[in-house]
């Protein structure tokens, strides 16, 4: 039984963790970790599919039920991201329209971002043995586990231009001026050990995806600096999430060697539809029934994930951990806006329409965003040396594929291989309270899509200027957690 | 005690659901700002042309190619073939309008329906108003995408003895796709030499502008 110290403390640390959360922008640097704009990071080094500490309520459910009493974790990941974008479009693109003599620069050049981008994650798991082979185990989290969120500089050179209000947005400003997407997890989580060998577990929840975006935009999808416009689209929902997972302990002691796997499925299970507005702005007149506003939704698929992992611990104060992951980033192959109600289906060119053209049904789509990602694997090697009960050190490497051809990068969605390397450490503050961090660097080779972007020759209403040119990017990011633990149950 | 964890928890779900993006409604402000600042008077760049003396009935009449440039980008109009037909009427001179969209990649080609328009009141000074009822026109003629356009718009111009076109201010809505006020457009009606000659670049407005001669990106592939 929890005694009134305990309670005070445990509720001590929720409110720290809901202010930390509240104090957070929750805006994820895209590419924080993994591939296309999953932003997983939570619990740093600590944080997989082997691990059961509450952020396995995401990573895998299943370990959850090897945890014991009541276990709260409070995670911030913290990420400082550099991004250049010099865009170098091919004259001879379609929609791309000469810059005016008194303009140069307008559309060519370097634009750049730097941004400091927070994400809170909170969980708690409650694991109570059942007898001596059976133990059960439950948990709430939240977190963000798909994030993107990016504020362009400035093109000062325009600044109060006489003529052209458009440049001073920067030069990437036809794919993102500013920009964020997100889904973010609620979850339950319950798991059940048999046997102190397999355990089982399953997470449910809600997703909280909400997008919101302005970029420059024209009407016939152009760079004419003379009817440049906006166009801002705000959408979200709320849709049903699930993960499950599978946990081997095949040693008596648990912490030995663990095999897991896990199962992450798509938000919503498929297609979702986030409703919302889109409002433009062309030529001095604001769109709209409602002063700009239409009333449409953004059809989007986001992946699906699996996880697998093995760890080792070959003497008490060394463990030895592989994982990889493979997402299934072929499902986002377009965000589609249409109006609210409508269907949203374009074509990818095998079915005798131009790729990207509406499909039949579909004539009224107002923008497709063709994506057309990759599926991703990702791996990472990680390594714990135990210093002492309370004092622990870990470090690891890890590679990532980019989930975005050549021909669809563009500014608001920039993906790259990399590799990253981790280190950091876990130290027992109290006898309850464990206080964790992880610095992690991730080491982006430049991206040269000069020539290779396709997206000016898609059909309309896919179409859009040409996103070719040097990307190269610089992200170091730091986890750091509280993770207090009661034993509830006593011995 | 737990209802007010439950409270603290709440609270903070509430504050992530709120903290997501509070620059993009701010960019796109700033953005009508700066563009109404070098911008200050939209609706002053359409003209309703030069009042005139009226034509008699009957001079005016021939085929045309009508321009329907839209400020969103007007050097990339919306092209018809036209047929314009005055007559007296019981209170004078009157103008009917016999429309059809010319696809918009050969500009020569007569896509979607026929609409039939008219007639309406044509001034002794030659000024007219004419309210159009909803047009739906094809995505093929559409310069910006392939999505058929449904558009409510007055024709605010001058019709006159001696000439060979037809211009003035645009008014109204386009409601499909997307709603998009067109405030600030204008039109032109220019005879053509010979039926079914249409031009590669049409005048755009009464001050002559030109339509850009480059097929619009959609037409690339």
């Amino acid at each position: 039984m929890m005694n009134r110290s305990h309670h005070r403390l445990g509720t001590t640390l929720l409110r720290l963790a809901g202010g930390l959360v509240a104090t957070s922008a929750l805006v994820v640097g895209r590419d924080a970790r993994a591939a296309g704009f999953a932003t997983a990071r939570f619990g740093g080094e600590t944080g997989h599919p082997l691990t059961s500490n509450p952020t396995a309520i995401y990573y895998n459910p299943a370990g959850i039920a090897l945890s014991r009493g009541l276990t709260v974790f409070a995670d911030g990941t913290l990420a400082l991201r550099n991004l250049t974008y010099d865009r170098r479009p091919d004259p001879n693109a379609p929609g791309e329209v000469p810059e005016p003599a008194d303009a140069i620069g307008a559309n060519t050049g370097t634009a750049s971002l730097t941004n400091f981008v927070a994400a809170p994650m909170l969980g708690a798991t409650l694991g109570v043995p059942l007898g001596e082979s059976v133990s059960v185990a439950g948990g709430l989290a939240l977190m963000v586990p798909f994030g993107g969120s990016a504020t362009w500089n400035k093109n000062d050179a325009f600044a109060n231009n006489p003529r052209y209000p458009g440049p001073y947005d920067g030069q990437q400003r036809y794919y993102t001026i500013h920009g964020s997407l997100r889904s973010m997890y609620i979850s339950a989580a319950a798991a059940l050990n048999v046997g102190r060998f397999v355990s089982v577990g399953v997470s449910g929840g809600v997703a909280l995806n909400s997008v919101d975006s302005v970029r420059a935009r024209n009407a016939p999808a152009d760079t004419d600096l003379d009817t440049e416009g906006r166009a801002w689209l705000r959408a979200k929902n709320v849709t049903p999430q699930l993960g499950v997972g599978v946990m081997l302990t095949p040693l008596e002691d648990q912490d030995a060697l663990r095999i897991g796997v896990s199962y992450q499925a798509p938000p919503n299970f498929g297609r979702m539809k986030l409703r919302g507005l889109l409002q433009k702005y062309f030529a001095g007149n604001l769109s709209g029934e409602r002063q700009g506003v239409d009333d449409v939704e953004l059809h989007q698929t986001l992946p699906d994930i699996v996880r697998a992992g093995i760890s080792l611990r070959p003497v008490r104060f060394l463990e030895l951990r592989i994982m990889a992951d493979y997402t299934r980033w072929s499902l986002f192959a377009d965000q589609c806006i249409n109006n609210a109600g409508q269907p949203c289906e374009v074509s990818h060119g095998d079915d005798g329409l131009k790729d990207g053209a509406p499909k039949p049904g579909s004539e009224t789509i107002s923008v497709n965003l063709p994506r057309r990602f990759r599926d991703t694997i990702a791996g990472r090697a990680g390594m714990s040396v135990f210093l002492s009960p309370r004092a622990e050190l870990y470090s690891g490497v890890g590679i990532d594929q980019s989930a975005i051809p050549d021909a669809t990068v563009e500014p608001s969605m920039v993906d790259f291989n990399s590799v990253s390397v981790a280190a950091g450490g876990r130290f027992g503050i109290t006898r309850h309270l464990t206080a964790g961090f992880t610095y992690t660097h991730f080491f982006y080779s430049p991206r040269d899509t000069t020539g290779r972007s396709n997206m000016p020759n898609f059909a309309a209403p896919s179409n859009a200027p040409d996103a070719g040119g040097l990307y190269q990017q610089r992200i170091g990011v730091l986890d750091v957690n509280l993770q207090a633990h009661f034993d509830v149950m006593g011995k | 005690m737990r209802l007010r964890n439950t409270f603290h928890a709440c609270t903070a779900l509430a504050a992530v659901a709120l903290l997501g993006c509070p620059n993009a409604e701010g960019e796109f402000n700033d953005f009508q700002d700066r563009y109404d600042a070098v911008h200050p008077d939209t609706a002053s760049s359409s003209s309703t042309g030069a009042s005139c003396a009226a034509p008699a009935a009957g001079d005016a009449d021939g085929d045309y190619v009508f321009a329907l440039s839209a400020s969103l980008d007007p050097a990339s109009p919306v092209r018809f073939a036209a047929k314009v037909a005055t007559s007296e009427g019981a209170s004078g001179l009157e103008v009917s309008f016999t429309l059809q969209a010319l696809d918009t990649c050969d500009r020569t080609t007569p896509v979607g329906e026929i609409f039939d328009l008219g007639p309406f009141a044509v001034a002794a000074d030659g000024s007219f108003t004419a309210a159009f009822p909803p047009l739906e026109v094809t995505g093929l003629s559409n310069p910006f995408s392939e999505n058929p356009i449904t558009a409510e718009v007055t024709l605010t111009g001058n019709l006159c003895a001696a000439s060979n076109t037809i211009c003035g201010a645009l008014g109204g809505n386009v409601t499909k796709p997307s709603v998009i006020k067109l405030d600030g457009s204008n039109f032109r009606f220019d005879r053509l030499e010979a039926t079914g000659e249409f031009p590669d670049v049409v005048a755009l407005n009464c001050a002559g502008d030109l339509s850009k001669t480059k097929l619009p990106s959609k037409c690339a592939k």
